[in-house]
């Protein structure tokens, strides 16, 4: 009985470890990493990949759920098209639910940089397209040159994702 | 013929995708327009039924496509009876509506609009709206004014036609930082009769759950 209780207690810690280990990962943002970001950053960024790849942007939010919704379908493109395309994302979570993207990444396996904005959604809306009323999801697609192929605002299907995607390649 | 298709097809998606306004994005009501569905009936908190040209007074209208579950909505509400009042003593009518058709099982019903309302300080201290908030069913008037987002707002002179569209002010974080206060301003300049310097501007909204 005894042994019985001393091998409880042992799993117990064991469990508790795990969690702690778990939890201390996500708090030291190993991966994923979600960082800090504004406008001018973001249009270096987009600059950044010109002349070398592709470029497909998505605005999203862990609250939003289209962009929940279209999230997946984004990450089995971004494995097919990596050669070819690389996908920035940039969420419009607030401080208070940086954690929550965070936790939304890690179950998406997202091993690669993304961002949160940082600067008020005004100044940020600025320099961006016209077309973008400002609703979430909005997603944005670069040609290689670095020409603004087409955005789409609302959830999309992983159809038509890959529909501009390779609309976008052929620019 | 199919070498043509193959090299010209993507292009010309492309060009027709230009032209469409970017991948079916929805087009907002033009400034200078006037208010659609004059008379369509909206369910609002408290029972009653009521429309556009109801809500209306004497110098006008203010919509606001809002919600109860998004997180915009949620940092912008606390502003929402001031704007209330500023409309009531410019003597110009409000009507918030909740067109989140696909998620009325999700948060967004009469009655959880009913709870956000009593919970959230649309009330005032005998519980009586300080505003509308009504239902738009099947977003019939979110569709008629091309509202994309929550919160959105669109007001409309004596008229009824739209003189201001847009965010409630710059700053959905944080009401102390507020650098410019859109919408509170076009209300005043509408009830005195003077130009609204800010007719337009864009803001980072939930968007609506259409069906």
């Amino acid at each position: 009985m005894q042994l019985l209780m001393k091998y409880s207690f042992l799993k117990m810690k064991m469990v508790l470890l795990c969690f702690v280990f778990y939890e201390g990962a996500l708090a030291k943002n190993d991966f994923p990493q979600l960082l800090d970001i504004n406008s001018a950053k973001f249009w270096e960024l987009v600059k950044h990949h010109q002349n070398q790849k592709s470029v497909l942007v998505n605005f999203w939010a862990s609250w939003c759920l289209p962009c929940v919704e279209e999230f997946p379908h984004l990450m089995e493109l971004k494995a097919k098209y990596k050669d070819k395309v690389e996908f920035i994302f940039v969420s419009f979570d607030f401080e208070n639910s940086r954690e929550n993207a965070l936790k939304f990444l890690h179950g998406q396996s997202m091993m690669d940089v993304s961002y949160l904005n940082v600067e008020t959604e005004q100044e940020f809306l600025k320099s961006m397209p016209e077309s973008w009323s400002g609703a979430l999801p909005y997603t944005m697609f670069f040609s290689k040159k670095g020409k603004q192929v087409m955005a789409m605002e609302g959830g999309q299907s992983k159809e038509e994702f890959e529909k501009y995607i390779r609309i976008t390649l052929s620019q | 013929m199919r070498v043509f298709f193959n090299k010209w097809a993507p292009f010309v998606l492309v060009m027709f995708m230009l032209q469409s306004g970017f991948g079916g994005n929805i087009e907002s009501l033009s400034l200078g327009s006037k208010a659609p569905m004059l008379d369509a009936k909206f369910k609002d908190i408290s029972g009653s039924e009521l429309s556009l040209s109801s809500a209306k007074r004497e110098n006008g209208l203010l919509v606001v496509f809002s919600c109860n579950t998004c997180p915009y909505v949620r940092a912008w509400e606390g502003r929402y009876p001031e704007l209330a009042s500023k409309a009531k003593e410019a003597n110009i009518g409000i009507i918030m509506l909740n067109s989140n058709e696909a998620r009325r099982d999700g948060g967004e019903s009469l009655d959880d609009m009913k709870s956000h309302a009593k919970e959230n300080g649309y009330l005032d201290k005998s519980g009586k709206p300080l505003f509308a908030y009504a239902v738009d069913k099947d977003h019939k008037l979110a569709d008629a004014f091309g509202a994309t987002r929550t919160p959105e707002t669109f007001l409309f002179d004596k008229d009824l036609k739209l003189v201001y569209k847009g965010a409630i002010d710059d700053n959905s974080k944080s009401e102390a930082d507020v650098k410019e206060s859109y919408l509170k301003n076009a209300i005043m300049a509408l009830s005195k009769g003077d130009d609204i310097k800010t007719a337009s501007t864009k803001s980072i909204g939930c968007s609506i759950k259409r069906l």
